[in-house]
């Protein structure tokens, strides 16, 4: 149970490896598989906002893959957005969601 | 003092008792001096004295502890006033090693612990090195009144987290400490009934605590025999384990929606100053000083503003345990009322009747800033209560405890709204709400629900929701297997407890099921099994026997063990019962203990038992402190580092 901790507080600081490792720690650990996935799945959202701040010059890190997903297809990267989707299973309904709520503001900027 | 013994608690007497406790201390340290406080205890300070009384005892400045070590350092006498926990202690020497480091006048240090000295708290001190440098002392402040009827020990999300979260002793045994220093002074419990198994330890740990008084001397035994005319019935403790389900569930009185939307702490709320201004145009600095109290300590200027809300405004105190549903209608009345009121004026023809009315008029603008303060308040509750988010999960809360069978359109619903984004608090409490009342959520949909909720608040609450099943709020169906035989039977209490009540009459409640429009809390449905059988309806009320008795079936569907004990006045004791027997008349008392907070709710509906009792007996609720479906959930997003704040999505 501490270790999730010190890996959550290691995970604020931007300390990539140290997800990993944490998830390693998690893996390990008795019957907290699909945390574990969990964790892996952070660890995936945080290289591809890594490359994606590289990419596109703004902000991704922090935010959450709903988050994401929005900003990219507000930014016009519609393409990146449903690869995300399907990456992160988002459900179809949310994924319209995100879509509905972004068009207005597209079309306004 | 007389040889005659209270029998009734009085409230006002607790406040100025702790009042003059604490000023003691104050004095205890001669001069002027700064005041350091733990910014947990500012508000429990404020309800006991106010910063002029503070001023008269010499308190120069106030700091919060968590400000950081002091800058200013006018004064050599240095008072802090910390709650007891290791944190604190190691804050505060921290601040007083550089304190000692850095300059060189000579300080004077004191430590003020509430509520009791602790040998692990000096440890820390000694460990720092400071130990020599300070003076320790406590400050044993049991519950402190909130109202007439309810007092607390404020203890912060009311021991809550502390007590299930954290596993920690503390509340209970501050808890213990608080119920002893009652019993103390207004005589022993004659019976202590209870459930829960928190709930079991405190009930152990009071009847010992008491035991070694009686051994330990003379004097303290003597203080136990005012025992022998107790003020007290019987002390029933329900802990909060028992019923996760009420608190969880969206408030529907009046005081619980203003709980909801703008959160009390201490009988205080924060609105935003905007209602004020439209509340009285004219007078915007301190008009209304009886009901608006800004804070001793004005660390920044805020877009807030602070309103004190109790008992003493007649207008709150006669909405605040409304269903919000008749509030409307309350105000209306009132208004009215005020308008004659003032009418009144033209009959006065006289200049003793003039002379009346202005008397009068005093009374009256207050009665009208509060009136008018009530009714924006309203209104910005309605606004909110109007929104489609807080319906759709009012309703599938409605939903889920009054029917619970058919989960699954419902888990749409709740679907849907966390795919809209509704503050992940509110989709934890409908979650939660599911998995006790339908005991858990299935394997398959709950993965499904966490993918969701990790998609939208982010990956920071895989802790969130492990703190949520820590607290057994959140759960697979059948993770908690039969071994543990005492999990909550939502459905077999529904029928049973007549949790809920179809016709329930909002207007002139019947039933405390009105305090939720429908839904009887079931905290509550168990303080009635012990003092009001005959409310719950032939079923029961034909089960007979006091205390627990004939309810044995019905409570082994609600977690918790069940005690009930008797303490008897010792010695004396054939004089004790020529004493009861003559005293007969006066109204006893029943001490209601919510171990793990109380909701607004819950004080709404009890006061409603109250004053059915009234005939009878009074009730006093006693609580570790006041909490809401948010605080609970909040425990648990509180693990998470980034904390609340990256929270909301838009």
């Amino acid at each position: 149970v501490i270790y999730r901790e010190s890996l959550l507080l290691d995970d604020i600081q931007d300390r990539e490896d140290k997800i990993k490792l944490g998830m390693k720690i998690f893996q390990d650990g008795k019957d907290a598989y699909p945390e574990a996935k969990a964790m892996e799945e952070h660890a995936k959202l945080y290289d591809l906002q890594v490359t994606y701040e590289k990419d596109y010059k703004q902000t991704f890190i922090g935010l959450t893959v709903a988050e994401t997903i929005k900003k990219l297809l507000k930014i016009g990267q519609s393409s990146k957005a449903s690869k995300m989707k399907s990456e992160f299973k988002v459900p179809d309904k949310m994924y319209v969601f995100l879509k509905d709520g972004t068009f207005p503001v597209a079309k306004k900027s | 003092m007389s040889g005659l013994l209270p029998t009734t608690i009085n409230p006002k007497a607790l406040k100025s008792d702790a009042l003059a406790s604490f000023v003691t201390l104050l004095e205890s340290v001669r001069g002027k001096k700064s005041l350091i406080l733990d910014r947990t205890l500012s508000a429990p300070l404020s309800h006991i004295a106010r910063f002029s009384v503070l001023q008269e005892h010499g308190v120069d400045n106030i700091f919060w502890l968590d400000d950081g070590p002091q800058k200013d350092s006018s004064q050599r006498n240095i008072v802090y006033l910390i709650r007891g926990d290791i944190k604190n202690a190691q804050t505060a020497s921290a601040q007083i090693k550089k304190l000692l480091q850095t300059s060189d006048i000579e300080f004077d240090f004191n430590v003020i612990l509430y509520p009791r000295k602790m040998l692990s708290i000096e440890k820390v001190f000694e460990e720092e090195g400071v130990l020599g440098d300070v003076t320790i002392s406590e400050w044993d402040l049991g519950f402190i009144p909130l109202e007439e009827d309810l007092l607390s020990i404020e203890l912060p999300e009311a021991g809550y987290k502390d007590m299930y979260l954290y596993g920690l002793p503390t509340t209970i045994s501050f808890s213990a400490i608080a119920l002893n220093a009652l019993q103390k002074q207004y005589g022993i419990y004659p019976r202590i009934i209870g459930k829960g198994t928190q709930a079991k330890k405190l009930c152990e740990q009071l009847v010992r605590m008491r035991a070694e008084y009686q051994s330990s001397s003379d004097t303290a035994a003597s203080e136990w025999t005012k025992g022998e005319t107790s003020a007290f019935d019987q002390l029933v403790i329900i802990e909060r384990a028992t019923d996760m389900v009420t608190p969880l569930m969206t408030q529907l009185t009046y005081e619980g929606l203003i709980d909801e939307v703008f959160d009390i702490k201490n009988s205080q709320t924060e609105v935003p100053s905007t209602l004020f201004t439209a509340a009285n145009p004219k007078l915007p600095a301190n008009g209304a000083a009886s009901t608006i109290s800004t804070t001793p300590i004005a660390t920044e200027q805020r877009k807030t503003r602070k309103v004190v809300l109790d008992g003493s405004d007649p207008l709150y105190a006669s909405l605040r345990d409304l269903n919000f549903a008749v509030v409307g209608t309350t105000l209306n009345k009132f208004a009215r009322k005020l308008n004659e009121d003032y009418e009144e004026r033209h009959q006065a023809k006289t200049v003793s009747q003039i002379k009346d009315f202005v008397s009068k008029l005093g009374g009256l603008q207050a009665e009208h800033q509060s009136l008018k303060l009530h009714t924006n308040l309203a209104e910005e509750i309605m606004n909110r209560t109007q929104t489609e988010f807080f319906n759709r999960a009012l309703e599938v809360q409605q939903n889920l405890v009054a029917s619970g069978l058919d989960t699954s359109t419902l888990n749409l619903t709740i679907e849907e709204l966390i795919v809209r984004g509704i503050p992940l608090e509110a989709a934890l409490r409908l979650l939660a709400i599911e998995c006790l009342t339908s005991g858990g959520i299935k394997e398959r949909e709950l993965a499904n629900f966490k993918r969701l909720l990790y998609a939208q608040y982010g990956y920071e609450h895989i802790i969130t929701l492990n703190a949520l099943t820590k607290l057994d709020l959140i759960f697979q169906r059948g993770s908690k297997t039969s071994a543990n035989a005492t999990t909550l039977q939502f459905s077999n209490l529904r029928k049973n407890m007549r949790l809920i009540v179809d016709d329930v009459n909002e207007q002139t409640p019947d039933d405390v099921a009105y305090v939720y429009s429908g839904y009887a809390p079931l905290s509550i449905r168990l303080v009635q099994y012990v003092i009001q059988k005959r409310a719950l309806g032939t079923k029961i009320s034909t089960l007979g026997g006091s205390g627990w008795r004939g309810a044995e079936d019905i409570l082994r569907n609600v977690p918790g063990d069940v005690f009930d004990q008797t303490q008897k006045p010792d010695e004396k004791s054939i004089k004790t019962k020529v004493l009861q027997a003559a005293r007969k008349d006066v109204k006893r008392t029943v001490a209601v203990f919510f171990l793990g907070g109380i909701t607004f709710t819950e004080i709404a509906a009890l006061r409603f038992i109250a004053a059915q009792e009234s005939e009878r007996r009074r009730i006093l609720i006693l609580t570790t402190g006041i909490i809401d479906g948010k605080d609970v959930i909040k425990a648990a997003m509180d693990m998470t580092p980034s904390g609340v704040s990256t929270m909301s999505v838009e």
